[in-house]
């Protein structure tokens, strides 16, 4: 896990209900909620930022459990942001979204592909990178 | 529906709007309701209820009724839907006319996001607060503002059914054409597919020109019974038909994100209730945040197939002079940005047939289309110039 001192990610802060999956991304371990009523698997979602719910069936006995680390591309946005005040090209960033094998969808940074590579069921493995400051997060690169 | 008292709008207010600044989004909002009521024929005194909705700004909220030094308000509350917020607001209002628990409600939008100096595009990113936890995740992966998610709704769309960006160019080309037409747009100089492809790249697959303005301003209408709307100074806009759907898109494998939208669901829900078919609806006014948004909106109201939103753009039939008028006043891409209120004037305008050039020939039944959230929140209003039967 290289320690980046350009990464183009943010800073997270780890709080209460986020250690347990920080812990797991330090050791390289991509985790997820699985519910213990229904066996559903959750990956936290943009705009649902709670983690304290089963999304099936509401309960409230989740634990977090491995996966894989692999899936595949669903969808994907390529961003290319306005240059620093300094004239210095932002650097290119695709987001894509990747259906774990277990179902879960993850929407992070994609690695070492080419912008003309990408494509829909591109096979996808975790990887973790730490940015400067605050907690590892999980990127994809091609499997 | 067995209630005597239907529902209909009678006032209609548009503040100053656009580039605007040194005014609050309550300011705007008084500003609204203000000529709304002017609009109607009716006084201040004669509001008895008070919808607000705010944007991105602090917004009017129930401070606005003291205000106004509106008093004996039977109805005040703040609604929150994001895009589906203006069906919400005038579904609400309807609801209350029809029960006899209020007879003359404002609702009204407002915002001021834009500064002085400051882009559109800082005035949406910069407005979530960031915090700890996951909930920090999106901004810390890139995902700024609704930019970058609705590319991912819009490349899922292409990936599924073969739309292509020139399809969607297709839509910001007829929505400027009709904007070209509306005192009230925004950006009226007319634009071509070449314009559109050379636009600068926002998220991919959107460009510029597939993404809507930011505007400060506010719109507000009055919403009464049918039986007092006779006697009022314009033509009534009859509320024919309300539904909301919420779909709660899982992220997870079966996934409808980005392929189909609540318009599925809130579409035949107020086309039922109005009593028509879609094929009765004489104008389009579709909530139209991105190209995208009309193009997907459109197909799952049924105006076509699923998947051929993108032949149906191509052919020319929704701009003026096609067979199938859609955002008639220019839109969200064009006119100018009221979330859902920009579809719900418009479609106000063109009812009351006061559309000048831009009249559409069959006014009797208009659909408006509201949308918020990253298409996690719809509202279909379908309004027309006769009451409910």
């Amino acid at each position: 896990m290289p320690a980046s001192t350009a990464s183009t990610l943010g800073v997270m802060v780890r709080d209460e209900e986020t250690s347990a999956f920080f812990d797991a991304a330090g050791t390289g371990t991509l985790v997820v909620q699985v519910c213990g009523d229904c066996g559903h698997r959750q990956f936290p979602q943009p705009f649902t930022p709670g983690t304290s719910r089963c999304h099936g069936c509401a309960s409230s006995d989740l634990s977090w459990q491995p996966v894989s680390g692999q899936g595949n591309l669903v969808t994907w946005t390529v961003l290319q942001n306005r240059p620093q005040p300094d004239g210095t090209p932002a650097p290119v960033v695709i987001i894509g979204v990747i259906e774990l094998d277990e179902g879960p969808w993850v929407h992070t940074q994609l690695r070492d592909v080419a912008i003309h590579d990408l494509t829909p069921g591109l096979r996808l493995i975790v990887d973790f990178e730490r940015p400067a400051a605050g907690e590892p997060l999980p990127v994809f690169r091609p499997a | 529906m067995t209630h005597k008292n239907r529902a209909a709008i009678v006032g209609l207010g548009i503040t100053e709007m656009g580039k605007v600044y040194g005014r609050s989004a309550a300011d705007f909002a008084a500003d609204a309701i203000v000529r709304a009521c002017r609009d109607a024929g009716l006084a201040l005194t004669d509001l008895d209820g008070l919808l607000t909705n705010s944007g991105l700004t602090p917004g009017p909220g129930l401070p606005l009724a003291r205000e106004l030094g509106l008093r004996d308000l039977q109805l005040l509350s703040e609604v929150q839907g994001y895009g589906s917020s203006a069906g919400a607001m005038v579904s609400i209002a309807a609801m209350a006319v029809e029960s006899g628990s209020a007879d003359v409600i404002a609702c009204v939008f407002a915002d001021a996001p834009l500064k002085s100096g400051a882009g559109s595009g800082a005035a949406y990113e910069n407005a979530a607060p960031r915090a700890a936890g996951f909930s920090a995740m999106p901004d810390a992966v890139g995902l700024y503002g609704a930019n970058p998610y609705y590319a991912l709704a819009a490349r899922r769309h292409m990936i599924k059914y073969g739309t292509t960006s020139e399809q969607l160019g297709a839509i910001a080309v007829s929505t400027r054409a009709w904007a070209a037409l509306n005192p009230l747009a925004q950006m009226r100089k007319p634009i071509t597919i070449e314009d559109h492809q050379a636009s600068r790249m926002i998220a991919d697959p959107l460009r510029l020109f597939d993404c809507c303005l930011v505007s400060n301003g506010a719109v507000a209408v009055i919403v009464t019974s049918a039986s007092r709307a006779a006697d009022l100074a314009n033509p009534p806009v009859h509320i024919l038909g309300w539904a909301q759907a919420h779909p709660g898109y899982r992220m997870e494998r079966g996934s409808q994100f980005g392929l189909v939208t609540g318009a599925a669901q809130s579409g035949p829900a107020a086309l039922r209730m109005a009593g028509v078919k879609i094929g009765d609806v004489g104008a389009r006014e579709i909530y139209d945040c991105y190209t995208y948004t009309t193009l997907v909106s459109l197909e799952d109201y049924g105006v076509c197939a699923k998947g051929e939103g993108g032949a149906l753009a191509e052919s020319g039939a929704l701009g003026p002079g096609g067979s199938l008028p859609t955002n008639t006043g220019g839109g969200q891409l064009s006119g100018y940005y009221m979330w859902g209120m920009t579809p719900l004037s418009e479609a106000i305008i063109q009812t009351r047939g006061h559309g000048g050039e831009r009249q559409v020939a069959n006014h009797d039944v208009v659909l408006v289309s509201g949308n918020g959230g990253v298409l996690d929140y719809h509202a279909t209003l379908i309004l027309g110039t006769q009451p409910r039967s």
